[in-house]
């Protein structure tokens, strides 16, 4: 089994794939991924949660800050984030999977 | 910019956080905030985020070696002044009874000569970074300087002077006397620790520190066996009956003081130690 990248981000780790998720599409600074993530997965991250989990992903380079536009700092996905992206949605699609062949739904 | 919530006292909050957090990612969380409504929910968040970043600043923020080894050294010089605190608070506590004779008391003095010793070979890069601080002050008095070599001395006379009054004095007088003098004891190991680990943090050569870092865990072991000892002694004078009173004050007040100092001087050392390491092998991996 392939080590997970975003363990070491414990209880940073959901917002960190919420994040991940939301710079797959194209780089965002913070107010436009937190709104983002509430469009497609319904979940608020508050700022302190959200720049927790982009200083956590920043320091492992799975996202780098690109040219400030004023105040704002958009940031993108990394290669090694985007690896890491891929390997927790491709757990999670297997996690779905078998759940739901186990329910008869699939 | 819109700001549909943001009441200025909510910005504010982000002053919670620490200052090289707020180097780096102030502007952008200010610039969100004024996007937000005020709500509990959000001020939870924005509170325990401020104390996740100074809980892990050196994985939100990491410091460059340099600065990190110097930081490092300097809590560490600081941590020593709480732990000499704890052990004089202890020794006097417990000199005019019958408690100091145990091995907790002789583990706390053998720990405090093994960090003298330690601290001895630091000083190296406090005295470099004292005088680099004195040459830069030009004009301006050296406080540096000022800050090191006068507390001690002059907590050296008044020493000296209260034995020479302590024999005329009596009732509350001497109380006050004695809580006077333990008092200036304190400021003067609080003013001569601050000056010292601002002048190594801001000022100490890092390729001597990183030489001298062995001399840091040495200090580190010496400190941490003082305060074991300190903090068993403390627990055992706390359970003896009829502790000896100190200027009024029982025994065991000063010891409950003197365990609190020893926990938050040893989890001090402990960190500011193994930080001077992790800043002492990036350098070494940065050659």
């Amino acid at each position: 089994m392939e080590p997970d990248p975003l363990a070491p981000l414990r209880r940073f780790a959901d917002p960190g794939l919420l994040i991940l998720s939301s710079l797959a599409e194209g780089e965002k600074h913070g107010y436009a991924i937190s709104h983002d993530i509430e469009r497609f997965s319904g979940q608020r991250v508050g700022p302190g949660t959200l720049y927790g989990a982009l200083g956590r992903l920043e320091g492992r380079g799975l996202i780098e800050p690109t040219t400030p536009e004023g105040r704002r700092r958009p940031y993108r996905l990394t290669g090694a984030g985007r690896a890491a992206l891929r390997t927790q949605l491709a757990s999670l699609k297997e996690f779905s999977t078998i759940g739901l062949r186990r329910l008869g739904e699939a | 910019v819109s700001r549909p919530g943001a009441p200025v006292w909510l910005l504010r909050l982000a002053a919670l956080y620490p200052r090289r957090w707020r180097d780096r990612y102030g502007e952008e969380l200010a610039a969100l905030l004024e996007e937000q409504r005020a709500t509990p929910a959000l001020i939870v968040d924005l509170l325990r985020g401020a104390l996740d970043a100074h809980l892990h600043l050196g994985e939100l923020v990491p410091e460059a070696p340099e600065p990190a080894l110097r930081r490092a050294a300097g809590t560490l010089v600081q941590a020593l002044a709480l732990a000499l605190l704890a052990v004089a608070a202890m020794t006097k506590a417990t000199e005019d009874g019958n408690l100091a004779t145990d091995a907790a008391s002789d583990a706390a003095r053998a720990g405090s000569a093994l960090a003298a010793a330690g601290a001895l070979a630091l000083a190296a890069p406090t005295a470099l970074g004292l005088l680099a601080a004195a040459s830069r002050a030009r004009r301006r008095p050296p406080w540096a300087i000022v800050g090191m070599a006068v507390p001690a001395p002059l907590f050296l006379g008044v020493t000296i002077g209260l034995s020479a009054l302590a024999p005329g004095l009596g009732g509350v007088t001497a109380t006050i006397a004695f809580w006077g003098w333990a008092l200036a004891g304190a400021v003067a190991v609080a003013v001569t620790a601050r000056t010292c680990g601002t002048a190594v943090r801001k000022r100490a050569p890092h390729e001597l520190l990183a030489g001298l870092w062995p001399a840091a865990w040495v200090t580190a072991a010496g400190v941490l066996l003082a305060l074991a000892g300190v903090t068993a002694w403390s627990l055992s004078a706390l359970t003896t009956e009829g502790g000896v009173a100190l200027g009024g004050v029982p025994a065991s007040l000063i010891a409950s003081a003197s365990t609190v100092a020893s926990v938050a001087a040893t989890a001090l050392v402990w960190r500011s130690v193994r930080a001077g390491q992790t800043a002492r092998g990036a350098l070494a991996a940065d050659r």
